[in-house]
């Protein structure tokens, strides 16, 4: 008797508040069932509480490596952070044993790059193809956050490079015919932990071309791609087509593909590419290897991180 | 007039639990990894917790993201390659202080607590009993701890290389302010 009047009561009580219609019944069982385990839902308040800047944090790790294989990719050193690298190029296999498949004609490229910022990076580097100097500035202009508020990262890249071959001084050229400039706005997405790619559109104005069909300035696209395949491995792609007519028919496309490896703090890149040369200054104007001839170098990257300003890591961390 | 009496009482049984609740307002949750080769250790100021005063019920929740590191490159791999924390972006502690009736929550002291419930890092979940300190300072209610996670029972691997690098046994320690939970 008392139970089915407190019950009526209970139903009285919800029943002056909600309307009488046919939801009234739902209201009432719900908010009956709240009465009766009257327990605060702790995960439902630890939810409400979550502090939600965590989701804003920006994306890590859309390649591996500050290039693609040949080209920049968006990745820079973090703040505060040293890269030295060494990337070789091996010569074509055609001269077969002769030349133990070409390990013998290397090119080397040995450099490093430094963060300064989050957003700011520089780097320097010698190439040994047309003994090359180069240096660029990258500025990471949007970036790419976990929860998709910015969907792509948007890098900018300003490079210099300068050929101090003895052999240009054939030519009766002033200091200045020996720069090459870069010009690059990379976008690329990390779609999933294993799927990245970026697109490159690029410039490279080259005071000093080989031939009459050669154009100094010298437009081209490129794109690369990550397909993660383990815990630590994943196989790159990468493309560069230069806008048609701007170079002499010699000058070939660059093609690249490789394997990704990462260990502790050093990153091994091996790949097969047709160009010998490591920096776009380079390889774009005066790449003559046709990948499918296969004229086709193997190659590597190897890069190596040092934390050397732990105050600016934790500023920008 | 018995109907709104009963109302009134059932109204104020609800805003009395509510007060039952603790949430946290600040968290450092640390951890220590130590070898003859290399320390690892890392901080994370964004967790939540919150404590039911009355069951002694606990849940804290750590988002992986969220731990500082010195080394830039240890962040990532510790996200991308240890914790996966794509896959499981928070850390997460269920349980209940077994012995809270030996908590008085309206007087200045510090109680020794034994909390049990499950743990889960890495996507897996291993039931724990865990010693706490709970320090109650001019009503102001503060819990710490420090315990040990044996990296093998949350299946988190370490590789070959860097083998030597990470210890088999991580310590860590927390400590958690809370408030009275006031329902926004």
């Amino acid at each position: 008797m008392l139970r089915s009047s407190f019950l009526g009561f209970v139903f009285s009580f919800f029943g002056a508040f909600s309307q009488v219609d046919s939801s009234s019944t739902l209201i009432i069982s719900d908010t009956a069932s709240q009465v009766v385990e009257s327990q605060p839902d702790l995960d439902a308040i630890i939810e409400s509480e979550r502090i939600k800047s965590v989701d804003h944090s920006y994306t890590y790790a859309t390649f591996k490596g500050t290039k693609i294989i040949n080209g920049h990719s968006i990745e820079s050193p973090a703040a505060g952070v040293l890269q030295f690298i060494i990337y070789h190029r091996f010569s074509d296999a055609t001269q077969g044993l002769y030349d133990i498949f070409g390990l013998d004609g290397a090119r080397v490229r040995m450099g490093f790059d430094y963060g300064i910022s989050r957003r700011l990076s520089v780097g320097y580097g010698r190439t040994s193809d047309q003994k090359t100097f180069d240096g660029y500035v990258k500025y990471k202009i949007l970036m790419q956050t976990d929860d998709d508020a910015m969907p792509v990262s948007l890098v900018g890249v300003l490079g210099t490079a300068i050929r101090t071959d003895r052999a240009l001084s054939a030519y009766n050229i002033d200091f200045a015919h020996r720069m090459s400039y870069l010009y690059q706005a990379m976008i690329a997405r990390k779609f999933s932990s294993s799927f990245s790619v970026q697109l490159t559109p690029t410039v490279v104005y080259t005071n000093l071309v080989n031939t009459p069909d050669d154009k100094n300035l010298l437009p081209a696209l490129g794109m690369g791609g990550r397909l993660k395949i383990s815990k630590r491995t994943a196989i790159n792609v990468e493309y560069f087509a230069k806008m048609p007519k701007s170079t002499h028919a010699s000058v070939k496309n660059v093609v690249a593909v490789g394997v990704d490896i990462e260990t502790g703090g050093h990153v091994f890149q091996l790949h097969l590419t047709n160009t010998q040369s490591m920096i776009e200054e380079l390889f774009l104007p005066f790449n003559t290897n046709d990948f499918l001839k296969g004229q086709v170098n193997l190659g590597f990257n190897i890069s190596r991180v040092f934390t050397v300003n732990k105050k600016a890591v934790n500023k920008y961390n | 007039m018995k109907k709104i009496v009963i109302a009134l009482f059932l109204i104020s049984i609800s805003l009395l639990q509510a007060q039952d609740v603790l949430i946290s307002k600040t968290s450092k949750v640390h951890f220590f990894s130590s070898t003859p080769l290399e320390n690892i250790e890392a901080s994370s100021t964004q967790s939540v917790s919150a404590i039911n005063k009355k069951t002694g019920e606990v849940t804290i929740s750590i988002p992986i993201r969220s731990f500082k590191f010195e080394k830039a490159l240890m962040q990532e791999h510790f996200n991308e390659n240890y914790m996966e924390s794509e896959k499981y972006p928070n850390a997460s502690f269920k349980g209940k202080i077994t012995n809270i009736s030996a908590v008085d929550f309206s007087k200045d002291g510090t109680y020794k607590v034994s909390v049990m419930g499950d743990l889960n890092i890495h996507g897996v979940a291993k039931t724990r009993t865990i010693e706490a300190i709970i320090t109650i300072t001019n009503g102001e209610v503060t819990a710490t701890s420090k315990f040990k996670v044996p990296l093998e029972d949350h299946k988190i691997t370490k590789p070959q290389i860097v083998f030597t690098n990470i210890a088999d046994i991580i310590d860590v320690d927390v400590t958690f302010g809370y408030s009275v939970y006031v329902k926004k």
